[in-house]
C-alpha cells in the first residue's frame, strides 16, 4: 500500500506538472504572473460558467413545480455525469496511451492495480471540475427553492464526490478493453474511433432527450404523480435516478436507500474497472509495444516526388502533415465543426425538430432574416476557428521539435507566415461543411452565402493571428503528449480573449447601424472586421522576429 | 570557419555561466573534437552557434558571419545534428528530406541525386517512405545526418553524434565526418567518446564548467601533459583539477 501512496504522489506530481512549477515560480523565481494569470482565467471562467448555470437554474427552477424541479436536478446530474463520461474517457486515452511513463512504471515492483489505480486517481481529480460548474449552481439554486436541511446538503456533497466515479469507472473499462485490441503503436486509430464514438454518443443523447421531450406529456399526469418523469427519464442511466433522489429526498428512507444504492455502484464500479484492468493492462501493454518490421524503400515512384519547392510553401505543407497526421489535434480543433452540423440537420431531416421550422418561418417574415442568418453563419464560423486551436498553439505545438524551425535558414516572419496561412486553410474547410448545412436548411441566395463566408472568414483573422502572437510570446513547449499541447495550453483560449471585444463591437455595430446603413450593413461589417484583420496581422508580422528570437531552445 | 570570442551564458540571470568567456577558433578543412564532462557547457555552446540560444556576452561568426547579426546567412552554412535528434514523427523520411532541401533552396536534380547517394550511405534507403515515428534512434540520427548534409554545408556541427548507435553506424558517421573533411569542410562534433576524438580529431578542446582548459593537436596536448600519453589520461588529469 506504501508504494502506491507513493506512486500516487510522483504520478500527481507530473501529471499535474506540480514539480515543474514549484522550480520555476518557487525555486527559480521565474514567470510568477503565470499561475496569477492561470488562476484568475479559471476563477473568471469557472466563475461566467457557474454563473450562468446558476441564473439558468434559478430562472428554470422558479417557473416550475416541485415535481419538475427532481427532473430539473436529475437533468443535470445526467448532463454531468455524461460529461463525465466523455471527459474521462479522453483524460484515461491519454493517460493510458499517450503517457510515457508506463515503460518506466511497468518494469518497477509495482502491482498492475496500483499502477490503474494511481492513473484512475488522477484522472478522477480532474473529473470534479464539471461538477463544479454545473452541478454545483444547480444545487445552491435547487437549496434555494427547496431547501435541502442538513441531510440534504451532506447527501449532496457526497453525490458531488462520488457522481463522476461510476461514467469514469465505465470510461477505464471502455479504454482498457480497446486498449487490449487496437494496441498503444496504433493510438491514431483509437482516438478516431473514440471520437467517433463520442458524436454517435452525443446525437443519440440528443435524440434521448428531444424523444421525451416535455412538450409532448400530459402534465397533469405528471403533477398528479402518475407519470414518474425522474425514473422515465434516468431509466438510460440508473445511478442518475440514486444520485438525483439521494439529494431530492435526503432525511427519509427513500432518499438513504438512494445514496447506498450510488455508494455501492461506485465502489462495484470502481472496482470492475480495477479487475477487467489486471486482466487486460499487460497484454494491451504489450501487445501495443510491437512494431512493424516492414519498410517501404525509396523507388523511383517516391524520388520522382522529391521535387523543389518555395520556402514557404514546404512551411505550409510541413504545417497541414504535422496537424492533420495528429488526430488528437484535428479532433481537438474540429469535432465541433462535425458535431454542430449533425446535430442541426439530423433532427430538421428527422422531422423532429419544432424548433427549426420555427426560426425558419421567423426569419422569412422578417426583413432583417437574410441578414440576420448571415451574421449566424459568419459569427460561427468565425467562433469554430477561434476555439479550433490551431492559430493559437502553432508555435507550442512544435514543442521538442521547435529546434528544427529554428535551425533552418529562414525568418521568422516567413514561419509565422506560414502558420497563419495553415490557420486561414482550416478557417476556410470549417466554412464548407457549415455553409452547406445553411444552404440545406435556409437555401438563401448564392451572393449571401459568399458574402457570409467573406464575413466568417475575415473576422476569424484577427483573433487568430493576435492568438498566435501570443503563442510566439509564450509558447508552451514543454508538453510530454500531444494532447497536453492543446489540452493544458492555455493559450488556446487567448483567441476567445481577442474575439469578445471584436464580437461585441460587431453586435452594437449592428444594432445602431442597421438602420442607417441598410443593405450596406454587412459590406460595411466587412470593411470594419478587414481593418481590425489588417492590423493584427501587421502587428503580428512586425513582432514576428523579435518573439522568434527571444524563444530559445534549452532542451 | 568557426570562431567563437568570449562567449559567455547563463540560464539564470545574474547566475553561474554555463559558458564562461570562450574562446575558440576552427579552421576551415579541420575535425574539431569538443570535449568535456556532463554539464561542462558543450551543447550549450553548440546551441548558441546554430542559433537556437543566445549568448549573454561575445560573438559567434560561421563562414564570416555572425551569428546575431546575420543568422540566415550563418544557419545557411551550417548543418547541424543535435544530441537527440527529436524528428517530425508524424513525417514520412523522404518528406522531412523534402522539407530540409525545400527551406535550403536545393534544386530538384540535385537533392535527388543527394538523396539517393546519402540514403544509401546510411543504408536508410529502404524506409525513406516510412514514417519517422517508427524509426530506431539510430536510423533517426542517421536521417538527422542525411537531412544536415542535403545542402553540402561547409561547417557540419554535431552534438554526440556516436549515442546510441550500434558499432556499424558509428563506424559509417566517422566515414562520413572524414568524407566531409577531404572535400575542405570542417567538423565540429562534441563527444564522450574519447578514443574517438583522439582517432579522428585534428585538434580537440577540452571544456570544464564552461571554460575552455586546453586545446590543440593530440601531439599538443600530450606535450603539455609531459608523462601522461593517452587522450582519456589526458582528458580525466585536467577535468578531475
Amino acid at each position: 500500500m506504501k508504494s502506491f501512496w507513493r506512486l500516487l504522489k510522483v504520478t500527481v506530481l507530473n501529471y499535474f506538472h506540480i514539480s515543474v512549477m514549484q522550480e520555476t515560480y518557487i525555486e527559480q523565481r521565474q514567470r510568477q504572473w503565470e499561475p496569477l494569470l492561470f488562476g484568475v482565467a479559471i476563477v473568471a471562467g469557472a466563475g461566467i460558467v457557474g454563473g450562468l448555470v446558476f441564473t439558468s437554474a434559478q430562472l428554470l427552477l422558479g417557473g416550475l413545480p416541485p415535481q419538475f424541479a427532481e427532473l430539473a436536478l436529475m437533468m443535470f446530474v445526467l448532463a454531468t455525469q455524461f460529461m463525465a463520461l466523455g471527459f474521462g474517457l479522453a483524460s484515461l486515452i491519454s493517460l493510458f496511451y499517450f503517457s510515457q511513463d508506463l515503460s518506466v512504471l511497468v518494469p518497477l515492483p509495482l502491482k498492475e492495480w496500483a499502477i490503474l489505480a494511481a492513473k484512475f486517481v488522477v484522472a478522477a481529480i480532474t473529473e470534479y471540475l464539471p461538477p463544479l460548474v454545473l452541478l454545483l449552481p444547480m444545487l445552491i439554486a435547487y437549496n434555494q427553492r427547496l431547501p435541502l436541511g442538513l441531510w440534504g446538503i451532506l447527501s449532496a456533497l457526497a453525490v458531488f464526490l462520488l457522481l463522476p466515479l461510476i461514467p469514469l469507472s465505465l470510461a477505464g473499462v471502455v479504454t482498457l478493453t480497446i486498449m487490449r485490441g487496437i494496441g498503444r503503436r496504433h493510438r491514431d486509430t483509437l482516438i478516431v474511433v473514440a471520437s467517433l464514438l463520442s458524436i454517435a454518443g452525443i446525437l443519440v443523447f440528443q435524440f434521448f432527450f428531444q424523444s421525451l421531450a416535455i412538450g409532448n406529456l400530459d402534465v397533469g399526469e405528471v403533477l398528479q404523480g402518475r407519470i414518474d418523469l425522474v425514473a422515465r427519464m434516468g431509466s438510460m442511466f440508473p445511478p442518475s435516478v440514486w444520485a438525483t433522489r439521494a439529494i431530492s429526498r435526503a432525511g427519509e428512507p427513500d432518499g438513504l436507500f438512494n445514496l447506498l444504492y450510488l455508494i455501492l455502484a461506485s465502489i462495484a464500479a470502481v472496482s470492475a474497472f480495477l479487475l477487467v484492468g489486471q486482466r487486460v493492462f499487460y497484454s494491451g501493454l504489450i501487445g501495443g509495444e510491437e512494431r512493424s518490421r516492414q519498410r517501404t524503400a525509396l523507388d523511383a515512384k517516391a524520388l520522382a516526388r522529391a521535387v523543389q519547392k518555395p520556402a514557404l510553401t514546404a512551411l505550409v505543407w510541413r504545417e497541414i502533415r504535422l496537424f492533420m497526421r495528429m488526430p488528437i489535434w484535428v479532433l481537438n480543433g474540429f469535432i465541433a465543426i462535425v458535431i454542430v452540423p449533425l446535430s442541426a440537420l439530423f433532427p430538421a431531416f428527422a422531422g423532429g425538430d419544432m424548433g427549426l421550422g420555427q426560426l425558419t418561418s421567423l426569419l422569412a417574415t422578417n426583413p432583417q432574416g437574410l441578414t440576420i442568418l448571415v451574421l449566424i453563419f459568419a459569427a460561427l464560423l468565425a467562433a469554430f476557428s477561434v476555439i479550433n486551436t490551431v492559430a493559437s498553439t502553432a508555435v507550442s505545438r512544435e514543442g521538442k521539435h521547435l529546434w528544427i524551425s529554428k535551425s533552418i535558414p529562414v525568418a521568422a516572419v516567413a514561419q509565422v507566415k506560414a502558420k497563419l496561412i495553415f490557420a486561414l486553410i482550416c478557417t476556410t474547410a470549417t466554412g464548407v461543411p457549415l455553409i452547406a448545412t445553411f444552404a440545406l436548411l435556409f437555401s438563401p441566395d448564392f451572393p449571401a452565402l459568399l458574402l457570409a463566408f467573406a464575413l466568417g472568414l475575415v473576422a476569424s483573422i484577427a483573433p487568430q493571428a493576435l492568438g498566435l502572437a501570443f503563442d510566439l510570446w509564450r509558447p508552451f513547449l514543454k508538453w510530454t503528449t500531444p494532447q497536453h499541447a492543446v489540452k493544458n495550453n492555455l493559450n488556446a483560449v487567448t483567441p476567445l480573449v481577442f474575439a469578445l471585444p471584436l464580437g461585441a463591437i460587431s453586435y452594437y455595430f449592428y444594432l445602431w447601424m442597421r438602420e442607417p446603413l441598410g443593405a450596406l450593413l454587412l459590406p460595411a461589417l466587412l470593411g470594419l472586421h478587414l481593418v481590425a484583420a489588417g492590423f493584427s496581422v501587421h502587428f503580428l508580422l512586425a513582432k514576428a522576429a523579435e518573439l522568434y528570437e527571444r524563444i530559445e531552445v534549452t532542451t | 570557419m568557426l570562431s567563437i570570442r568570449n562567449v559567455s551564458k547563463s540560464y539564470v540571470k545574474d547566475g553561474v555561466n554555463v559558458v564562461d568567456n570562450l574562446n575558440l577558433e576552427v579552421a576551415p578543412g579541420e575535425i574539431f573534437g569538443f570535449l568535456g564532462p556532463n554539464g561542462a557547457g558543450k551543447t550549450t555552446t553548440i546551441k548558441m552557434t546554430v542559433g537556437l540560444l543566445k549568448q549573454d556576452k561575445g560573438s559567434i561568426t560561421v563562414n564570416g558571419h555572425d551569428t546575431r547579426q546575420n543568422p540566415l546567412a550563418t544557419k545557411s552554412s551550417i548543418g547541424y545534428v543535435p544530441d537527440n535528434p527529436d524528428l517530425y514523427d508524424k513525417l514520412r523520411a523522404i518528406e522531412y528530406i523534402n522539407f530540409v532541401a525545400d527551406v535550403y533552396g536545393i534544386g530538384t536534380a540535385v537533392r535527388q541525386q543527394r538523396l539517393l547517394r546519402l540514403a544509401r550511405m546510411f543504408e536508410i534507403h529502404d524506409a525513406m517512405s516510412d514514417l519517422i515515428g517508427s524509426f530506431s534512434h539510430g536510423m533517426k540520427q542517421k536521417l538527422a545526418l542525411t537531412a544536415a548534409l542535403i545542402h553540402e554545408p561547409p561547417l557540419l556541427i554535431l552534438d554526440e553524434p556516436m549515442v546510441g548507435l550500434d558499432p556499424r553506424s558509428a563506424h559509417l558517421f566517422k566515414e562520413l565526418m572524414n568524407e566531409h573533411c577531404s572535400q575542405g569542410k570542417t567538423v565540429f562534433f562534441s563527444t564522450h567518446i574519447l578514443d574517438v576524438a583522439e582517432r579522428l580529431c585534428h585538434r580537440v578542446g577540452i571544456l570544464r564548467r564552461g571554460r575552455l582548459i586546453a586545446c590543440g593537436t593530440m601531439e599538443e596536448l600530450r606535450q603539455a601533459a609531459t608523462a601522461e600519453s593517452s587522450l582519456e589520461s589526458i582528458f580525466l588529469g585536467l577535468t578531475e583539477k
